[in-house]
Order: C-alpha cells, then sequence, then structure tokens
C-alpha cells in the first residue's frame, strides 16, 4: 500500500505548492499586539492573550449595542438633574418642547444645561408657560408663572 | 470613553477623535478655487459596465437617456465609457489633485446613479476624514459652566441650617386644607 499522495505532493512544482509554513511566530506576534493594552500575561503570552481576546471579541459588539443606550440614559440624566432644580418634571418638560416646537435632542440639551445654564433655565420657563397654557391637569394649572416668556395668547 | 466622546468637539487636541484608526483633518479647499471662477474639482469618470448582466440595469438606462445631458451641463468633465463583461458596475471618479474614488454602482437606479454623480461632483479632491476645527475652546459658552451654586440663592451663605423653608416639601397641587380654605374665601366673596 503506497501512499501516493505524499509522493505527488513531493514532486509537485513549486508553482502549484503551497508555501509551508513552520513558524507560527508571525502570527502569535499579530495576537500579542492586539493585546498590548492588556495586562500581565495576557499581553505577553500567547496563550493567555488568546484566551483574553477571545472574550474581548464577545463583549465588543455586545457593548458596542450598550454604549448609544448607556449615552442616552446619561444626557436623559443629566437633563433630569437640570430640569428639577428649576422645580418641573422631565417628562413634562420634553413633551412641552416638542408641543412648543423645539426639537432639540437629549445630546444638545444636555450640552446646553452643562454648558449654557441660563439658556436651559429659559426653555424650562418656555416649558412651564406652555403647560399652564394647555391647562389639562392640575399641575398645569397649579404651576407658578414665570417672566420673560410672551405667548400669543397673551397679546 | 462617553467623556472622549464629549470633548472631541470642544478640543485642538489631535488626539482626542472619534475613531483614531480613521483619517483626520482640518478643513481644505483647492487652492483659489471660488475666489476667481469655481473649478469643477472632478475630472473624469469612467464608467465599467456589463451589457448584460442584470447588475448594471441601471447603468445602462443613464447611459441611454441621462449621461449626455450630463455631460454637456459639466463641459469640464470627461467621461470614459468601458463595457466590461462579467463584471460588477463600477464608477471611478478622479478629481484635478490626483485622488481617485471607486465606487460600485451594482443594481444601482438610474435616479440613483444621478444623485451619486451630483455627489461626487461637488466634492473637492480631499478624501473623506473627521475635521478638526481650527479654533481651540476649553470652555464652548460665556455663560460659564453649571456649577452646584449657580441656581441657589445667595441667602443660604448667611442662614443657619437646618433651614425650614428650604426643607418644606414643595407640593405641584394644592393640599385639601389649601382648597378648603379657597373655597371658603370664594363663599365668602360671592356672598
Amino acid at each position: 500500500m503506497v501512499n501516493l499522495t505524499q509522493i505527488c505532493l513531493k514532486y509537485m512544482p513549486h508553482w502549484m505548492k503551497r508555501p509551508e509554513n513552520r513558524s507560527v511566530y508571525f502570527k502569535r506576534v499579530a495576537l500579542l499586539r492586539l493585546t498590548g493594552t492588556f495586562g500581565g500575561l495576557s499581553r505577553n503570552s500567547f496563550k493567555v492573550a488568546v484566551k483574553k481576546w477571545t472574550k474581548t471579541m464577545q463583549y465588543k459588539p455586545k457593548y458596542r449595542r450598550l454604549r448609544s443606550q448607556m449615552i442616552q440614559d446619561l444626557y436623559s440624566q443629566r437633563i433630569l438633574g437640570a430640569v428639577e432644580e428649576h422645580g418641573f418634571k422631565y417628562e413634562l418638560f420634553m413633551s412641552c418642547l416638542t408641543k412648543c416646537g423645539v426639537e432639540l435632542n437629549r445630546k444638545s440639551l444636555s450640552t446646553l444645561a452643562v454648558y449654557e445654564p441660563k439658556t436651559f433655565e429659559s426653555l424650562v420657563d418656555l416649558a412651564k408657560t406652555k403647560l399652564r397654557e394647555e391647562a389639562d391637569s392640575e399641575i398645569a394649572i397649579n404651576t407658578k408663572p414665570v417672566d420673560g416668556v410672551i405667548t400669543r395668547g397673551m397679546l | 470613553m462617553v467623556k472622549l466622546l464629549e470633548l472631541s468637539k470642544f478640543s485642538l487636541d489631535r488626539f482626542i477623535v472619534n475613531n483614531p484608526a480613521l483619517p483626520v483633518d482640518f478643513i481644505r479647499n483647492a487652492y483659489y478655487n471660488g475666489i476667481g471662477r469655481h473649478v469643477c474639482q472632478l475630472q473624469r469618470i469612467t464608467v465599467k459596465f456589463c451589457k448584460n448582466s442584470t447588475d448594471a440595469k441601471g447603468v445602462r438606462q443613464f447611459i441611454e437617456t441621462d449621461l449626455v445631458d450630463w455631460s454637456r451641463h459639466n463641459p469640464g468633465v470627461v467621461v470614459y465609457l468601458k463595457p466590461r463583461r462579467h463584471r460588477t458596475p463600477v464608477i471611478v471618479t478622479e478629481y484635478l489633485n490626483g485622488m481617485s474614488h471607486w465606487m460600485s454602482i451594482r443594481r444601482f437606479s438610474s435616479l440613483e446613479i444621478q444623485w451619486w454623480l451630483e455627489f461626487l461632483k461637488d466634492r473637492s479632491g480631499y478624501e473623506l476624514s473627521q475635521l478638526m476645527s481650527p479654533v481651540n475652546v476649553i470652555l464652548p459658552s460665556v455663560q460659564g459652566p453649571w456649577h452646584p451654586f449657580l441656581n441657589r440663592p445667595t441667602a443660604l451663605n448667611v442662614s443657619q441650617f437646618p433651614n425650614k423653608d428650604r426643607g418644606d416639601y414643595i407640593p405641584d397641587k394644592p393640599t385639601a386644607s389649601q382648597q378648603l380654605l379657597q373655597m371658603a374665601k370664594e363663599i365668602n366673596t360671592s356672598q
């Protein structure tokens, strides 16, 4: 019984042969480059780094989706804090702003709240007057009037 | 990570970018373009398409109907047509500064190709990159950033704590006793 494949491969022309790779160095170095910022043996040892990297590659797509949610939550939290300072409510604020036609998203509202607090206060005042004008609920009727906002109903 | 994303808009530091692997550059224009006559930066278009396949149906329709009008409208652009069998339809645009852009138009309708040609014509030859602002600003507004004492009355600086006025609950709606008092007042005034 002769093993013909081995013999044929041995006498194959060089342009038909696959290049033989006997060195794993380059593959390992390529992975260790990716784990360069990790700590300890995960940075230096291939066996440990492979395990860490497989886990990282599982986390990455999951956290990409989580990141956008977390950032949106952060913006909402910032707006909530700023609105509560002026004695108003977050849900009422957002709904009244959209009714006024002010289509600012959470990102811009939170940047305003942090870097331009006076502007944000005027937006809260606008929402409060809109709520008073709507007068749907008890809260709407009982909100205190604010200066500095003129509406069509007043004129 | 969130902090980096927020700061990238306000900081000149080149290393704070949304993705450091992608190109980052200041906004640039072709030299002196717009000072005199506007020069269309698009030099030539090479349209490769297959005469038979269904992927290139939109391209063929575009060539039959709208291409000649478009090229008459843009006389500065050279149009090359290359029919190539069994290949995806492709547009290669080359610009006056030497940059070229390869784009597949597989299964694009004639209208979509027109839209994309408009976009490619309006471009300058520089590659798409995240734009840095040449103006550095640490605090982006004159109002000053928020701090915890901004919206607090200054009388708190000279008041004793615990402070009853500050500590009271502020209800949204009038309480039951307040409502009764209101009703009594109304009755008295009406009488």
